[in-house]
């Protein structure tokens, strides 16, 4: 796969959308194009977060597996989505693994490289901005959904 | 030290200046004679005056008279000569003799400052007066005597020879010689005060260079250039204006000079042809009295310049010596005696009344009393680390207490010489130092007290080294050769070479420098003469290596060099050398500019190619990167072009549209080659260097190979089969490059290579190479934390009786710091130790603990007897 073809697929990301084609051809040429294997991980909890990923082709697992005893699976994501920017917006560690559930093809692009792109990009912005509402969006309604949850649970406990 | 610079002179090359004047004095009656015969030529030869009928016996003509005379005249320039070639040789090796002998006196004399001299003088300012401030006494100690000799002795025969001609005529030449001999040395005067101030505002340029350097860090993170440069700005100003005023003085001086030489002339003129035109002198009288004038200015005129060059060498010698001649220096018989037998430090290190005060006169440790058992282990504590710092400084008698003594096996230590304390007590503290020289060197510091004579082992010939030795001689300076082995084994307490292996191999373990020392050897090239059995190991690693890597959960690692197949994962230029280049135009940058390969690459018809694809880079590159500012960091990461090559590159491609590619200057070639060559397929992901392509580079590889031969020096062709010298020990065992684009490779493969060489037992070899490493001025390659292990573990290997360990390993952590100690306690089992500490968590691992501010001990681990 060469830089055009990747400059290609960077088009299909919302988050890029607002780039033109050289800005993408040059974050092809610029970033890290990697393979890896099913089970390979991409990043670990707790590692620095230097840099985020665009993945490509194939899926991965957002996993808190800090305790060998206790793993948690949070969520799947597939091709076109861009993985561990909350970290480097933030500057703080990892907050979950990131593993490989198939073959998976990806762009790592530097942490300094993409806030750059973030910063001097309004639609880039915009479009962060948006993404990230989204999450929040999707944090509360499963905030709420556990609460009903863990309520429901109670009373059946308490019941019997 | 001498305090006058001709004192010094005489007192060591007296002989040497006798023997200047004796051929100096020799020289004057030639001088004399080459004066005189010029005369019997127009005299006597062509005046025909007293012509001689026969000569030695032989009688001869007017003409053979003539010719005689001439011979006589060219004989004597010719003795001239050679006799002044003699004394300049001579006193050009006298000058540098006692230059080398001046600056040897001077280092041996910062050996012996002591310790808190180096507080107030920096190595900035140190170092230009044993470099360049001695500098010109070389020159002039040659000619301090015999120039002053030479000079006046020629002075003196033209006197003779004008007193000769007339004794009034003598008299009028030198008339004005008594009045420069008063007038100009007032001028000088200022002149050397100037001179004074000038040598010490150099220094302190010199010093603030220095701190400059030590600094730089300092100054580019608090931006503080401007200020920087203002203050150099002003030392230089205050230099410019010193040297401003000198100036006008000296040239003042020199003014003065030539006017009075001119004067003289004037009265003759004026005055004698006054006399002619009376009649009371004779116009020959008074043209023989302007030619005798004329010569005689010349020797007066380098008198004068002489007595100011003295001047000038006096202010500088005193400024040099008065600075190497602080109060309170170790004693030479201290530094320099030598001790045969030495009976090691048995029963205890005692403090009587042990006091110090620094520099302002502020007491730090007061009469302090108390003993230190030697096969113990003592930590240190008191109110403030200085007290510390302080108190095992003593004890390592690196200061001199104010009062009181430090007393080793009931000896006052102040009068033992440091060949028997350094090779007893060690002590690392935080200004031990880490030289630029290779780990093993640094590791082993501590073992090079004197040179062993009888591993007969020096690296020169025997009549070089008689050479060198005579002139070290000759100017008091050490005849031993550093270049010979001067680790003495036997000073580790090792019985032999083997036993002395396995105990660095120990202290690298106790230090955990090993595992350091084996990225190291990984990293690096190695060298295989040093280390013969490398070699072979590392082709075995290399086998065992391979098999591995096929299997096929590594098999995407790497890839391999081989001779037959293109490496996408190497650049252009490394494919086509595909070796390490060793000589200036196969270096990788330079191959577009290389004939032979340019005529390779036409033989396969490559030379379009390379030149189409260099071009298509320059679009992309100028597609990719021109709206990026200068200084974006992409460019230097990332850009084939520099920035500063952009408009040059924009050029090619708008000639290249109007014209056509094979129409461009050579130059231009070269430049769009270069892209071409920069090119690594795999990384680039440009999808240029495509499968047809490949086969015609593999050719040219191939015949280059051909031409070149296996041997050669220009190119380590990559073989199998061989180890490669150019390369680093860690390329020589994958033997192939790490794959693009697989995250994990490098961690796989250094676990890899870790299991082989683990399985292969052949990690001792890898570690001593990386121990070649070089350190770097004072070890600014390696990290602190690197530093500080290197400089306890040399004190180990010393085998001290007493060690002091003085806050050193503070750069580890704290897990790190507690497991390295355990390890030198184990180490040091029955052995001394001392550790003035800075984290009172690790008092529990020693014996006792000494409060260096009373002198009284708590017990930790045993009580204390």
């Amino acid at each position: 796969m060469d830089i055009y073809e990747n400059a290609e697929q960077l088009k299909n990301i919302p988050l890029l959308s607002g780039c033109d084609n050289a800005q993408l051809k040059l974050l092809a040429f610029t970033s890290e194009a990697l393979a890896f294997n099913p089970g390979d991980y991409l990043f670990k909890i707790n590692d620095s977060s230097d840099s985020v990923y665009v993945i490509l082709e194939g899926e991965v697992d957002v996993v808190r597996d800090e305790n060998p005893d206790n793993i948690t699976k949070l969520a799947t994501i597939g091709k076109n989505n861009i993985m561990g920017e909350m970290g480097v917006f933030l500057n703080v560690p990892r907050t979950a693994s990131l593993i490989a559930a198939e073959e998976v093809k990806a762009l790592r692009i530097p942490a300094n490289r993409f806030l750059k792109l973030v910063t001097q990009n309004a639609d880039i912005a915009l479009e962060v901005m948006r993404q990230l509402s989204k999450k929040i969006v999707f944090t509360s309604e499963l905030a709420v959904e556990s609460q009903t949850e863990l309520r429901d649970l109670q009373e059946a406990q308490n019941e019997a | 030290m001498e305090k006058s610079i001709y004192r010094y002179i005489l007192k060591y090359t007296r002989r040497d200046q006798i023997y200047l004047i004796i051929l100096t004095a020799l020289s004057m009656p030639l001088i004399y004679l080459g004066l005189e015969i010029p005369k019997l030529i127009i005299n006597n030869a062509l005046g025909g005056e007293g012509v001689p009928s026969q000569v030695l016996g032989v009688e001869i003509d007017r003409l053979q008279f003539l010719l005689l005379l001439c011979l006589g005249y060219l004989l004597l320039a010719i003795l001239n000569g050679g006799l002044k070639y003699i004394m300049n040789v001579y006193r050009g090796s006298l000058g540098e003799r006692m230059l080398r002998r001046f600056r040897y006196t001077l280092y041996n004399r910062i050996l012996r400052f002591p310790l808190a001299r180096f507080k107030r003088v920096s190595s900035g300012e140190i170092i230009p007066m044993i470099t360049a401030e001695t500098e010109p006494l070389g020159g002039f100690i040659g000619d301090s005597i015999a120039l002053p000799v030479f000079q006046g002795g020629l002075l003196i025969t033209y006197l003779f020879f004008i007193f000769n001609q007339g004794v009034w005529l003598g008299i009028v030449a030198i008339a004005l010689f008594p009045p420069q001999m008063i007038i100009i040395p007032r001028l000088q005067r200022k002149v050397n005060e100037l001179a004074r101030q000038r040598v010490q505002n150099v220094r302190k340029l010199a010093d603030h260079v220095g701190e400059s350097v030590a600094g730089i860090s300092d100054i580019h993170s608090h931006y503080t250039s401007r200020f920087e440069q203002a203050t150099i700005s002003h030392r230089l100003g205050t230099i410019y204006d010193i040297r401003f005023d000198i100036y006008k003085r000296k040239f003042f001086i020199k003014f003065l000079n030539n006017f009075l030489a001119v004067l003289t002339p004037f009265f003759f003129y004026s005055i004698g042809g006054y006399l002619v035109l009376q009649g009371e002198l004779s116009l020959g009288a008074l043209v023989a009295v302007l030619a005798a004038y004329k010569d005689l200015s010349s020797p007066w005129k380098e008198l004068l310049k002489f007595y100011q060059i003295t001047q000038d060498i006096k202010v500088k010698y005193a400024q040099i010596i008065e600075q190497f001649d602080p109060p309170n220096m170790f004693d030479t018989s201290i530094v320099n005696a030598t001790v045969d037998d030495i009976e090691p430090f048995k029963k205890s290190l005692v403090t009587r009344n042990l006091s110090y005060k620094d520099e302002d006169d502020k007491k730090i440790i007061d009469r302090i009393n108390t003993q230190i058992p030697l096969d113990k282990h003592i930590a240190l504590t008191g109110a403030s680390s200085i007290d510390t710092e302080t108190f095992a400084q003593l004890l390592a008698r690196l200061i001199t207490p104010a009062s009181g003594q430090v007393l080793i096996d009931e000896q006052d230590s102040k009068s033992f010489p440091e060949a028997l304390v350094g090779q007893q007590l060690a002590y690392s503290g935080s200004n031990s130092h880490v030289f630029n020289s290779s780990l093993t060197d640094n590791l082993l510091y501590g073992l090079k007290h004197e040179r062993v004579p009888e591993w007969d082992d020096t690296s020169l010939d025997l009549e070089e080294q008689k050479r060198r030795n005579k002139e070290s001689i000759a100017s008091a300076n050490s005849v031993d050769d550093p270049h010979a082995n001067w680790i003495d084994y036997r000073a580790s307490g090792a019985a032999d070479p083997e036993h002395f292996k396995r105990l660095i191999n120990k202290v690298l373990k106790t230090l955990e420098i090993d595992d350091e020392a084996f990225e190291l050897g990984l990293s690096e090239t190695a060298n295989t003469e040093r280390h013969p059995l490398l070699a072979e190991q590392v082709l075995q690693i290399r086998k065992a290596l391979s098999s591995e890597l096929k299997q096929p959960q590594n098999a995407e690692l790497v890839e391999f060099f081989d001779t037959e197949s293109y490496n996408a994962n190497l650049s252009v230029a490394e494919n086509v050398v595909f070796g390490a280049p060793i000589s200036e135009h196969y270096q990788f940058h330079c191959l577009s500019g290389n004939e032979l390969i340019n005529t390779l690459l036409k033989e396969q018809g490559l030379d379009t190619i390379f030149l189409k694809t260099g071009y298509r880079l320059t679009e992309i590159m100028l597609e990719l990167f021109s709206d990026l500012d200068e200084d974006d960091e992409l460019f230097e990461q990332f850009s084939f072009i520099r920035a500063e090559d952009f408009p040059e590159y924009e050029r090619i491609r708008a000639e290249v549209a109007q014209h056509d590619l094979q129409n461009i200057s050579d130059e231009d070639r070269k430049m769009l080659l270069a892209l071409t060559y920069k090119l690594t397929p795999a990384r680039h992901r440009l999808g240029l260097i495509d499968d047809s392509i490949q086969p015609l580079i593999l050719k040219v590889r191939k015949t280059l190979r051909e031409t070149l031969g296996e041997q050669n020096d220009d190119i380590t062709f990559f073989d199998i089969k061989e180890y490669n010298s150019a390369i680093s020990i860690q390329d020589n065992i994958i033997f192939g490059r790490i794959a693009y684009g697989k995250p994990n490779a490098q961690r796989s493969i250094r676990e890899l290579i870790e299991t082989a060489v683990e399985k292969l037992q052949f990690r001792t070899e890898i570690i001593w190479s990386g121990l070649d490493y070089i350190a770097g001025s004072g070890g600014t390659r390696l990290s602190l934390i690197q530093r500080q292990k290197i400089m306890v573990a040399r004190c180990l290997f010393k085998n001290p009786d007493i060690l002091i360990i003085d806050g050193t390993l503070s750069a580890l952590n704290s897990t790190d710091q507690t497991r390295i100690l355990e390890n030198i306690i184990k180490f040091r089992k029955g052995r001394n130790l001392i550790w003035s500490l800075d984290n009172p968590e690790l008092e529990k691992h020693f014996d006792s603990v000494l409060a260096v501010d009373t002198g009284e001990y708590t017990a930790r681990n045993e009580p204390q007897s």
